[in-house]
């Protein structure tokens, strides 16, 4: 249930991305959609409308060149004023943007571009039956994320916050609906105190948690390893397609590079960047900023895939690399097999993993060779991840959806305790539905049968 | 034998029936109230009270639109309370006690003395249809009476069955048949019939009452009428009394649960969590060591109490000791024993929004015969129910209220839109837009839609205008005056700001506008940053409530809808967007999809 009025905004769909393999595009649609990039968004030039300008963004301290696409509407895709920043990025950085964009937008939930287009009469009939379905396919997925994410930690603290709003606004829906029975269901003064231990737990939320995943609501995956050390192959090989410039030549990867991989039960984002290896006397600026970049993005992502040359002899280097990668969950990929004889193979591998500490994965890009395993492999730890099993369970993940949230839900906290304290259940009773209803997941809920619930099971009421 | 044509015809004269025929008959048309008997009329079959949380709320809200509740309740109140004093005014609420007997007389009064309505005394027993449209009702007797509009009212008395201990007998109410015949005959019509259960507890003759025992509860001070044509009541109030019962009861009750039809299985229909009978309560709390029972007077001479807090099942013999157990009761004489009543109803999920059905065009359903407990939920659908009868006929748009507008709004889309498992009675809590709904803007909500109904007099019209003035009047005082260099209007707003403090503000006080008028402008000021916040999420809510489902929509033919949805959405068959996103377990890409089909279907015709 989309409202039509307001401004959208979200990261370009990866078929867009795919035109430009390495570009990152934020696209922004509705009435405010200029005054949400012109804050962002700087240029020397005139703003050509419709029509492409240069210019660069500044995010957090750091600026960046980009493109910026302005359409007014009713002549551009959505029908509606549409604008689109392009640049180049890791996944970290676009969540930045985003994060921005988002205090004066709100995200565009899956098909929801196309279906302003179609509503505004932009696209034809079979067109919006493509819609229907990416949209109704999204949702299977959402479903399934959201059952996924029910798991997670994060998911069981937010639940559980959740049902402690419900809970005191039960009892203050009791003092409003039933006063005349003989119960006090809740002092002003309790009132207060629990509304104000909600509210802290919240902050805990935001304080004790907060680290942004390299795409909205994917997990993601890294490519790490010594330039050369056959990252891109990898990638493609994963998934399926060739998406990174794949040469011979040591460190050819400047940026990061992305992709969605399916995986049976899950998604997650696979991003490729430059080698980490140390920085060469010869290596200019932008292999530096290169380098830096896939530093940071290594240190988001949940999972890394730690690559390494099986056909070298010395695997020292690697293992110094190995040490600059911050993430606990990293799996050793030996890459290259198919360069070594068949019988040498079990040694290599024993030699690697006395170098590094840990048992590889063995590949090979060419052949395919150990691909699905790999594959496998993914999945399984990012299933371990979400669902709390093993050591990550203890911290919580949360992106930046989930960080807007929880802040806005402090707010409405904070102002809640106001109220109760002077006396204003009814007042405070709004708000903290406010918050109830902002943390709440994918399903609508019948939140009054639950208020009644509550109080019809715990309370004697009634004549 | 045809005994004449009208334009509506009305079945029951309980609180829905006498708002549907007073509605109907006022709009102009040739209205016809079939009841059993004319002395029954708008009779409190339950509490002898009107109004209370929420409920207080919707009598004013049937009283702005031009309904009749508000004035019978104002003239024959004997003890006026305004409820949730110490809390916000969005949740304050009128609640009275009734003299029963003057009630129902001043009911039939009116209608009597109306013009276009014409009173039969009868049993209904067959709904006539042709083509799947209504064309009037036969009567048990073979009297027949056409029409084009049909009015179902008959509260608990469709399939009645009254439970007294393990005694039960075909009932609709104490000493009246039930009505098997009209169910059958709803029931042929293809409507769906559901079954629930209530309880009404015993009355007692005052005369043997000890009231030194008990404690007094007091009317207000200043008794606050329900009307908006009445400033005040100046009658003397009587009061109210209250004892509790002690564990020596619970434990008589305990030890004979085996005799009670709620729990022998004699009783299978569900009854409402809201209002447990004792049994229930001593079973369900057994660590709680009393419980409140209110001793009622049911008239202005005193001669009956209702006992309310002990609505039972129990025996005649189980009764009679509790009442003898009871601090104040210990020997009251029962005059009329309490019962419980299983009924049929019409989940109203097979209603459209202006309460017609769809099996069948041109009949309508209101009250309890929809799921509803209460005498105020049964008069606001009454009310909805004979404007649009009305409407229906003359091929005018339905009166259909929003969420946003009215609790009677809440309460019709609240029925057809969520499967109800016991009777539905409002709370303040089932309102999202809680803090627009009030007791004390009710006129300012729903009187001109009363006024372009057509339901709304020019006394009532003259009387809202003026008030209206008087607030602005105010409103712009506070504005204009400061206190410490702030507007009062913005003192206001504080969280613990007195406004009496601010009403005595002399510029205030020279206006001498009536006390109703003056609250009403604090209110609005205290609440006016809420409102404001709450008019963009009704801005936003009104968007998805605008589009409007169209009938021969068939979901199953809906591509990429999920099965869930297609099921949920063709059972429930929601009026507008908005109503199909409120369905529990339809998600928003659901809506997405509907929306898209509609675009779709749209642009190919």
């Amino acid at each position: 249930m989309y409202e039509t009025g307001d401004t959208i905004c979200a990261v370009g769909s990866a078929a867009a991305a795919q035109a430009a393999a390495c570009e990152s595009i934020i696209r922004v649609s509705g009435p405010g959609a200029f005054a949400a990039v012109a804050d962002l968004f700087s240029t020397e030039r005139p703003i050509r409308c419709p029509g492409v300008t240069t210019g660069a963004i500044a995010v957090d301290g750091l600026t960046l060149d980009a493109a910026l696409y302005a359409f007014a509407g009713p002549r551009s895709y959505t029908g509606e004023d549409l604008a689109e920043l392009h640049f180049f990025a890791a996944g970290c950085v676009v969540e930045r943007v985003m994060a921005n964009l988002l205090s004066r937008t709100r995200p565009a939930g899956p098909g929801e571009f196309t279906l302003r287009a179609y509503l505004n009469g932009r696209i034809d009939l079979s067109q919006a039956e493509a819609v229907a379905q990416v949209v109704a396919g999204s949702n299977m997925v959402q479903v399934a994320a959201a059952g996924k994410l029910l798991a997670g930690k994060l998911a069981q603290t937010i639940a559980d916050l959740r049902r402690r709003i419900l809970d005191l606004l039960s009892l203050l829906e009791a003092g409003m609906d039933f006063s005349g029975e003989d119960i006090i269901f809740v002092t002003p003064q309790e009132a207060v105190a629990s509304a104000g231990h909600i509210r802290s737990a919240l902050q805990q939320v935001l304080d004790g948690g907060i680290r942004y995943e390299a795409m909205i609501d994917l997990p993601s995956v890294g490519l790490a390893g010594a330039s050369n050390a056959g990252k891109s192959s990898l990638l493609n090989a994963l998934l399926g397609q060739h998406r990174s410039i794949v040469s011979d030549e040591r460190a050819t990867t400047r940026d990061v590079l992305t992709g969605m991989l399916e995986l049976q039960q899950c998604r997650c984002i696979l991003f490729d960047c430059a080698g980490l290896g140390p920085p060469e006397s010869s290596a200019g600026l932008l292999d530096e900023l290169g380098r830096q970049a896939a530093v940071e993005a290594i240190n988001a992502a949940e999972l890394v895939l730690f690559c390494v040359d099986l056909s070298k002899d010395d695997y020292t280097e690697d293992a110094r690399i190995r040490e600059l990668i911050a993430c606990d969950n990293v799996v050793l990929v030996g890459t290259k097999a198919d360069l070594q004889a068949a019988t040498d193979l079990p040694r290599k591998a024993a030699t690697l993993a006395d170098a590094l500490g840990d048992t590889p994965v063995i590949t090979s890009a060419k052949t395919a060779r150990g691909i699905d395993a790999l594959g496998d492999c993914i999945e399984r730890m990012l299933i371990e991840l979400t669902t709390g099993a093993g050591e990550a369970a203890d911290r919580i993940t949360i992106n930046q959806r989930h960080h807007t949230v929880v802040c806005q839900a402090t707010e409405y906290l904070d102002q809640a305790i106001g109220e109760l304290a002077g006396k204003n259940d009814e007042i405070a009773a709004m708000l903290l539905r406010s918050a109830y209803e902002r943390l709440a997941g994918l399903e609508k809920e019948d939140i009054d049968e639950a208020i009644l619930e509550r109080i019809f099971s715990n309370f004697c009421i009634g004549k | 034998m045809n005994m004449g044509a009208f334009d509506c015809i009305v079945i029951g004269g309980g609180h829905a029936g006498v708002e549907a025929a007073w509605a109907a008959c006022r709009l102009g048309a040739r209205t016809l109230l079939i009841t059993m008997r004319r002395d029954t009329i708008a009779k409190m079959s339950c509490n002898p009270a009107i109004g209370g949380l929420a409920k207080g709320q919707i009598v004013r809200e049937i009283d702005a639109l031009g309904g009749l509740m508000g004035l019978a309740i104002d003239a024959t109140g004997i003890q006026f309370r305004l409820l949730n004093r110490s809390k916000g005014p969005a949740v304050q609420s009128p609640r009275a006690q009734a003299d029963k007997y003057k009630y129902k007389d001043y009911i039939r009064n009116a209608l009597e003395n109306a013009d276009n309505l014409t009173i039969h005394e009868g049993v209904a027993a067959d709904i006539l249809t042709s083509d799947g449209a209504v064309t009037g009702v036969a009567c048990l007797d073979g009297t027949q009476f056409a029409a084009p509009t049909v009015i179902v009212t008959a509260g608990t008395f469709l399939r009645g069955v009254m439970h007294v201990g393990p005694r039960q007998w075909a009932g609709g109410r104490l000493d009246e048949p039930a009505s098997n015949e009209l169910s059958d005959s709803l029931r042929r019509l293809g409507l769906t019939i559901g079954r629930l259960k209530t309880g009404t507890p015993p009355r007692l003759d005052a005369a043997t009452v000890n009231f030194d025992e008990v404690e007094v509860q007091p009317g207000d001070d200043e008794p606050m009428p329900f009307s908006f044509l009445n400033e005040r009541i100046d009658r003397p109030q009587t009061p109210c009394w209250i004892t509790w019962t002690h564990p020596a009861i619970h434990d008589l009750l305990r030890e004979n649960l085996h005799r009670a039809p709620m729990y022998t299985g004699q009783i299978t229909a569900t009854g409402a969590r809201y209002c447990p009978s004792i049994e229930t309560k001593v079973v369900r709390f057994a660590d709680k060591d009393r419980h409140q029972v209110f001793l009622e007077p049911e008239d202005e001479a005193l001669s009956t109490i209702y006992c309310n807090g002990i609505s039972t099942s129990f025996p005649e013999d189980i009764q009679d000791q509790m009442i003898a157990m009871l601090p104040g009761t210990r020997r009251a004489r029962i005059i009329h024993y309490a019962y419980a009543i299983e009924y049929d109803y019409c989940p109203a999920v097979q209603l459209q929004a202006n309460l017609e059905t769809r099996a069948v065009a041109g009949l309508f359903l209101a009250g309890q015969v929809n799921g509803t407990s209460g005498y105020e939920e049964a008069g606001a659908q009454g009310l909805v129910a004979g404007v649009n009868a009305v409407r229906k006929i003359g091929g005018a748009e339905p009166l259909v209220l929003g969420r946003d507008q009215a609790y009677i709004g809440v309460l019709i889309d609240d029925l057809r839109t969520r499967q109800i498992d016991e009777p539905y009675r409002m709370f303040t809590s089932r309102a999202e837009y809680r803090l627009s709904l009030r007791s004390d803007n009710a006129d300012r909500r729903l009187t001109d839609i009363g006024r372009s109904v057509g339901l709304v007099d020019d006394t009532r019209w003259q009387t809202y205008l003026h008030k209206v003035a008087g607030v602005e009047q105010v409103s712009g005082i506070l504005k204009q005056v400061r206190r410490d260099g702030k507007p009062l209007w913005q003192l206001l707003k504080q969280p613990d700001c007195p406004t009496d403090g601010i009403l005595a503000e002399p510029a205030i006080q020279m206006l001498n506008l009536p006390n109703e008028v003056l609250q009403a402008a604090c209110v609005d000021a205290k609440y006016e940053g809420y409102l404001v916040r709450q008019q963009q999420q009704i801005a936003g809510f009104r968007n998805l409530e605008n589009i409007k489902l169209p009938a021969w929509l068939d979901y199953r033919t809906i591509s990429h809808l999920r099965y869930e949805a297609k099921e949920k959405l063709a059972a429930f068959q929601p009026h507008t967007l908005g109503q199909a996103s409120r369905i529990g377990g339809i998600t928003p890409a659901d809506v997405t999809v509907i929306q898209i089909h509609l675009k779709k279907n749209h642009s190919l015709k």
